[in-house]
């Protein structure tokens, strides 16, 4: 390996410490090589141990950090990024470039935006800018408490913190708009490998605790909401990205939207209207659960025809759940279908999933079968 | 003290510890050279506690006072399904205990079930400190997928009994694919398909550079290879109840041999195509005569005695499957795990459901313990390779008005999660609100588990519908449930962590974690005062074998005849100390004997080389 310079060109002395010019958009001409060199500079790591870290050679690596410092990617301890810095809001942030071998997109953003991060493989960890130039207050105070965390682990925590409260998921998650799911998948891993709160298992984190949490919460319903299609487009569209994409829902997402609408306006006491929602919902989708608590609404109205066919229908449906035979037996019993009701309670006790606190259920129920009939024949 | 951090299996019937030693996550074998030890708890007649290959080795003798599944009855309720079959085919006595749990009477004394597990932990523990030659506190425990709130409070409380800090509890399956990806560069889906000898889990699972996320787990807490005994025992039951018009389930000594039998039958099965069921004498007419049970079992007729039980197994994975909006083409490799995966049969529908072999590469009764000790060293290492995306096996919510369950966890959510909802007063002037906080599927919530209720109060008086609630609900990543509820207008604030119980109070544990250590301290100096007897008892035999030639040697000096006298008493004081097992004696003892052995063959080289 050749030896370290103690002068760079254009830097100065191999002990300076680099950081990334956040006001810098990379654009044509910048390799995988480069961003890679590039996300190394965090105002504390030496140039001599960036070259050594990099792993491209000495030479290459300076040729790399020359062509940075010339295109005013890298600023030395001292300087201030230059009037151009203004940066614009971190939820319309721009997406990163992908792979160099992407063609490159013929629109322009009209704003320079900082770069969030870039598609890497795998093994790669998670790429976040890491100069802090405008720190807050919380920010500095966090920075000075005595964790058990190192200096770059808390700044790449505080780092990510404003991303999440940008709200930007593509940011947080560090992918491109047009990222397929394989990929979303690598970096959702990626961002949990980073900061998931068991990474620092039993360690004294201070602030950054709940920071950490937060973060992988976050990351979590990113992934979720931008790996599932229909989601993402309502996502794009709130975040006014994709104003043309409207979408018809599909049958099961109507009849989910109706059920929890049904359930939303059975709880503030219309059943009337909750069982009209409660029907449409299971036209589209008859699913036990609809089935099942469409059943239970009409029953409370005393639709008793109604109820017994959603009721037969979810425990046909689902003859292993013991809940929708309980709803069916409810639907005999007021039906003064004793008989019946206590057929289905005792089958539904002999199935062998049933847990300890169904099987009480179930013989509550038909201790409450036999009192009917004793009172009935009382009566009689 | 180390931060090491042992992994292990408490299984049904077996239980297995783990480490990662050097990288690596090895299996640790107990003193018989075993690697897994039976989940067996025994008080013998002098009242010594016997736990793991000595209690199954009695068993039969004293069967009644041998506890044995003790994991089929933790954390369950008295009068719970479980419980009650369980009553009807243990030969041990289940009692009930103060707080609506169970307990086990054993020689007239009574213990909880987390104790009785305990034991079995700590017999872990001391297997793992033997070997590592160090003191061992911290353990990741595995339990079914489908295990409660309260049976893994119950199973934590057991470690804390134990004097074993559960730093963390992992589904068995979880467990199982680490160990099969660990150390592994890959990108795929997973099912792991776990039949074990109570419980049946199927989980599906993503696997990428390190990261393991649990996508779905789903199972059925009463399908397991005990059933699967018990099918055998039916039938030997029918067969003989036929012909002697006696029924063997009565007898409980009878019932126990049945069940040693049956099982040994089913593994049998498992590489042979018959085999041989005999138990002689197997039950008593009443007139000094006996009856004896000889047959013979196929493969063929076990597979047709068993086959809804494995077809159970096979419509739990499809809904699994369908309920993850998995596609059966997606699973990259089935991971078998649990000592009925053994079984021919099983194999053979679990490769014919999924559509490919399933792996061979991991050893079903050894690699939920390693996958313990994985998660375990993973946690403890900040730059370990490894990271666990667990997931809650439960919904959770809050009961709502019309006797409703609102989820605001759903199921297979990736902890650590937290959720809020805005709820509203349903009457006119209420002030009040009663927070329900529940676990389970069912839209009632009469059906689901209360974890814990608490109360908002102070809200303004208004019309109904006005007042509004925000409940925040949080799931930390060790599984830990915190509920709070918040007076969006005045900002007054109710929280509650929910603590499942496991049927015993904290009391009840700080005085079996105090009853356990002075059972530790004697378990420890008995393993010393062996060691330490061992070679004093060996140096003895050294110096009397040397006695005669050095005292014709020296004897004849006064200063010899001092140093026989002097030797004759350390030799005694040896074998007192043994005698009377004083430990501190006998360790000042053994190296006085140190110091004789080393003079007395000083004295006979010298002579021995002078004369040579």
């Amino acid at each position: 390996m050749s030896v370290i310079p103690q002068e760079i060109p254009d830097f100065g002395s191999a002990q300076l410490a680099p950081r990334q010019n956040p006001s810098f958009t990379p654009g044509v001409g910048f390799t995988t090589e480069d961003y890679f060199v590039w996300s190394r500079l965090d105002g504390h790591t030496t140039l001599r141990d960036i070259i050594l870290m990099v792993g491209l050679g000495t030479d290459r690596a300076i040729d790399i950090l020359r062509k940075l410092r010339s295109s005013g990617a890298v600023l030395l301890p001292g300087e201030t990024p230059d009037t151009l810095a203004a940066a614009p809001p971190r939820a319309k942030a721009a997406p990163p470039k992908a792979e160099t071998a992407a063609p490159e997109p013929p629109a322009r953003r009209p704003r320079p935006s900082p770069p969030m991060a870039i598609v890497d493989p795998p093994s790669q960890p998670v790429q976040l800018p890491m100069n802090l130039d405008t720190i807050t207050v919380e920010e500095a105070r966090a920075l000075a408490e005595a964790v058990e965390l190192t200096d770059t682990e808390k700044r790449r925590i505080i780092q990510m913190m404003r991303l999440v409260s940008g709200g930007d998921y593509f940011a947080i998650l560090g992918v491109p708009r047009g990222v397929d799911k394989r990929e979303l998948k690598r970096a959702y891993f990626r961002v949990s490998k980073e900061f998931h709160p068991d990474r620092h298992y039993a360690q004294e984190l201070g602030s950054f605790e709940p920071w950490l949490r937060r973060i992988f919460e976050t990351a979590t319903r990113a992934f979720q909401v931008l790996s599932d299609e229909s989601q993402r487009a309502a996502y794009l569209t709130d975040m006014g990205e994709e104003p043309s994409q409207v979408r018809l829902p599909d049958k099961a997402v109507q009849a989910a939207q109706r059920f929890e609408r049904a359930c939303v306006v059975e709880a503030n006491g219309d059943r009337q209207t909750a069982l009209r929602l409660f029907a449409a919902a299971v036209e589209d989708d008859p699913q036990p659960r609809y089935l099942g608590r469409a059943a239970t609404c009409a029953l409370a109205l005393g639709e008793l025809s109604d109820a017994e066919r959603y009721a037969k229908n979810a425990a046909t449906l689902r003859a292993d759940d013991a809940s929708y035979a309980r709803i069916l037996a409810d639907v005999y019993r007021a039906g003064r279908k004793l008989d019946e009701a206590e057929k289905i309670l005792l089958g539904a006790l002999a199935l062998p999933t049933i847990s300890d606190l169904m099987a009480r259920e179930l013989e509550e129920d038909l201790k409450a079968c036999s009192r009917e009939r004793l009172r009935r024949r009382r009566d009689e | 003290m180390s931060d090491r951090v042992i992994g292990i299996d408490l299984g049904t019937t077996n239980s297995c510890v783990g480490i990662v030693e050097d990288g690596t996550p090895v299996v640790i074998p107990n003193r018989g050279g075993y690697k897994t030890t039976p989940s067996m708890v025994a008080i013998a007649e002098n009242g010594k506690r016997l736990v793991g290959h000595i209690a199954k080795r009695q068993a039969i003798t004293n069967a009644e006072n041998t506890v044995y599944a003790a994991k089929r009855l933790i954390g369950r309720k008295w009068g719970s399904a479980a419980v009650r079959s369980s009553i009807e085919t243990m030969p041990y006595r289940i009692v009930e205990g103060p707080h609506n749990d169970v307990r086990v009477m054993l020689r007239d004394q009574v213990f909880s079930i987390p104790e009785v597990s305990a034991y079995i932990l700590q017999e872990m523990k001391i297997i793992s400190e033997e070997y590592l030659g160090e003191e061992v506190s911290k353990a990741v425990v595995t339990v079914p997928a489908y295990f409660n709130d309260g049976q893994r409070q119950a199973t934590k409380d057991a470690g804390r009994v134990a004097g074993l800090d559960v730093i963390r509890i992992i589904n068995e399956p979880t467990a199982a694919a680490l160990a099969y990806g660990f150390g592994r560069s890959m990108e795929r889906k997973v099912a792991v398909y776990d039949l074990g000898g109570g419980t049946f889990d199927i989980s599906l699972l993503e696997i990428g550079n390190g990261v393991f996320e649990v996508i779905s787990t789903a199972g059925d807490t009463f399908l397991g290879g005990e059933d699967f005994d018990k099918r055998i025992i039916d039938w030997l039951v029918f067969a003989f109840q036929k012909e002697h018009k006696v029924d063997l389930r009565k007898d409980k000594m009878a019932l126990q041999r049945l069940k040693d039998v049956s099982e040994k039958a089913k593994c049998e099965l498992s590489s042979v195509r018959e085999t041989e069921i005999n138990l002689p004498f197997i039950i008593s007419t009443g007139r000094n005569e006996a009856l004896h049970l000889q047959t013979a079992l196929g493969r063929a007729k076990l597979e047709e005695l068993t086959a809804d039980l494995i077809e159970r197994t096979v419509e739990i994975c499809a809904r699994t499957l369908s309920e993850a909006e998995i596609d059966k083409k997606d699973i990259e490799d089935v991971i078998l795990v649990g000592g009925m995966t053994r079984m021919p049969k099983v194999q053979e529908m679990v490769a014919e459901f999924f559509g490919m072999e399933p792996c061979k590469g991991v050893h079903p009764d050894e690699v939920v313990a390693l996958g313990a000790a994985i998660q375990g060293a993973a946690l403890m290492d900040e730059k370990s390779d490894v990271l666990l995306l667990d997931v809650t096996p439960h919904s959770l919510g809050i009961m709502i008005v019309g006797g409703y369950f609102h989820r605001l966890i759903e199921q297979n959510t990736t902890v650590p999660t937290s959720k809020s909802h805005v709820f509203t007063t349903v009457k006119d002037n209420q002030t009040s609100v009663k927070i329900l906080v529940l676990q389970g599927e069912s839209d009632r919530a009469e059906e689901n588990e209360l974890l814990g209720e608490f109360i908002l109060t102070g809200l303004r008086r208004a019309a109904r519908g006005e007042v509004e609630v925000e409940v925040t609900f949080s799931i930390s990543a060790d599984g830990i449930v915190s509920v709070k509820a918040k007076d969006l207008e005045t900002g007054l604030e109710q929280s509650i962590t929910v603590t499942a119980t496991s049927g015993l109070t904290e009391d009840e544990i700080r005085g079996m974690i105090d009853a356990n250590k002075d059972y530790m301290v004697e378990v420890r100096s008995t393993q010393e005062f062996e060691k330490h007897r061992h070679g004093a008892e060996r140096m003895l035999e050294e110096i009397e074998a040397l006695f005669g030639e050095v005292s014709g040697i020296i004897s004849g000096s006064e200063f010899g005849q001092d140093a026989i006298k002097k030797a004759r008493a350390v030799c005694e004081k040896a074998r007192q100390a043994i005698a009377v097992k004083d430990l501190k004696t006998l360790h000042e003892a053994t190296e006085s004997l140190g110091r004789t052995l080393n003079m007395f063959k000083g004295v006979v080289s010298k002579t021995r080389a002078g004369a040579g």
